[in-house]
């Protein structure tokens, strides 16, 4: 008869197999079974908490109930972005102010420069046509 | 002029009621929420703000006028609690400034059960293992370390695990699976360590 493996026993205490009825028929495996489950209930007993702890958790949990304010904490990192991007929506348009591509004097001066002066090449052969 | 005095006592009367009621519900749960939570994040003071944010969130969803009678209410907590833990460890990603809490903090809170072992070797053993256990538990993906607290710490069925994560059983094997797979040297020592010896 094939004994289970450790991997098996891991597995059926995790609910990862089934019994497959060897257990019923293999006293050894039954007894492992047995023992493997009083070993897992043993180690992972609840400890102890403190009384102390839980009461005052107890009179926190209390007040919370009571402050509707407090209860908003959970909105504080939507609040902490907002204000984020507020930040940088107002450093975005300050530099974009203060330090703009082209001066609005500069760009009327250079339209009245190629007002004046601009010609297209093309049109320099007609000009020659009426000279004498 | 009355009436809505008597209507407003009432209400009052009411509220005092379903308080002490929600009071002795949560005295009853909240060791074992508070020790899920530190299981699932392995820090004591966030398993204690995750602790107070499970019961607020319950008095929360129970004080809505749409809330609807619980088939099982400590199966419903339990959820809560899991998906604030996992929302609290989702968040400590960006938190590379958090520093771990002292032991001896964490040891005056929790005080280990020496009826739980029959002799002192094992009451040893047991604490350097479940210390183990925990420390291993970091790396585990979040879904497995809830599936694995689930199952090993609260010995819930994998069908409760599935409802508790709004997972199908399948995925919840899976995860338990892998989860079985990256602690297998600390599950050996916890269960076959001493076979032979007693």
């Amino acid at each position: 008869m094939k004994h289970w493996t450790e991997e098996d026993f891991k597995q059926w205490l995790y609910g990862l197999k089934e019994d497959d009825g060897h257990a019923a028929e293999c006293a050894d495996c039954r007894g492992e079974m047995e023992r493997l489950t009083l070993a897992r209930q043993r180690m992972v007993a609840q400890p102890e908490v403190s009384s102390d702890f839980l009461a005052a958790q107890r009179r926190r949990i209390h007040q919370r109930l009571g402050d509707p304010i407090r209860n908003w904490m959970p909105l504080r990192w939507a609040v902490s972005a907002a204000a984020v991007l507020v930040v940088m929506l107002g450093v975005t348009l300050h530099n974009v102010r203060q330090k703009p591509a082209i001066s609005d004097e500069q760009l009327f001066s250079e339209l009245a420069t190629m007002e004046q002066t601009a010609e297209p090449q093309a049109i320099a052969p007609i000009h020659k046509l009426f000279e004498e | 002029m009355m009436g809505a005095m008597a209507d407003r006592l009432e209400a009052s009367l009411d509220t005092d009621a379903s308080t002490r009621e929600f009071g002795s519900w949560m005295a009853a749960e909240q060791k074992r929420i508070f020790l899920l939570c530190r299981r699932m994040l392995q820090d004591t003071g966030e398993a204690d703000s995750a602790t107070q944010d499970t019961f607020l969130k319950a008095w929360q969803a129970m004080n809505r006028p749409e809330s609807k009678e619980l088939d099982d209410p400590g199966k419903w907590l339990t959820r809560i609690a899991v998906n604030t833990c996992l929302d609290k460890l989702r968040s400590r990603r960006w938190q590379f400034w958090r520093k771990r809490p002292s032991g001896e903090d964490e040891e005056t809170i929790l005080l280990m059960t020496a009826e739980a072992s029959p002799n002192a070797e094992d009451h040893v053993f047991a604490g350097q293992i479940s210390r183990r256990i925990d420390s291993a538990l970091a790396r585990l993906s979040l879904r497995q370390r809830a599936a694995f607290t689930l199952r090993h710490y609260e010995d819930r069925s994998l069908a409760e695990i599935a409802e508790i994560l709004n997972l199908d059983v399948g995925t919840v094997k899976v995860h338990l699976f892998r989860a079985v797979e990256k602690l297998r040297e600390e599950l050996h020592d916890l269960y076959f360590r001493d076979r032979g010896r007693k």
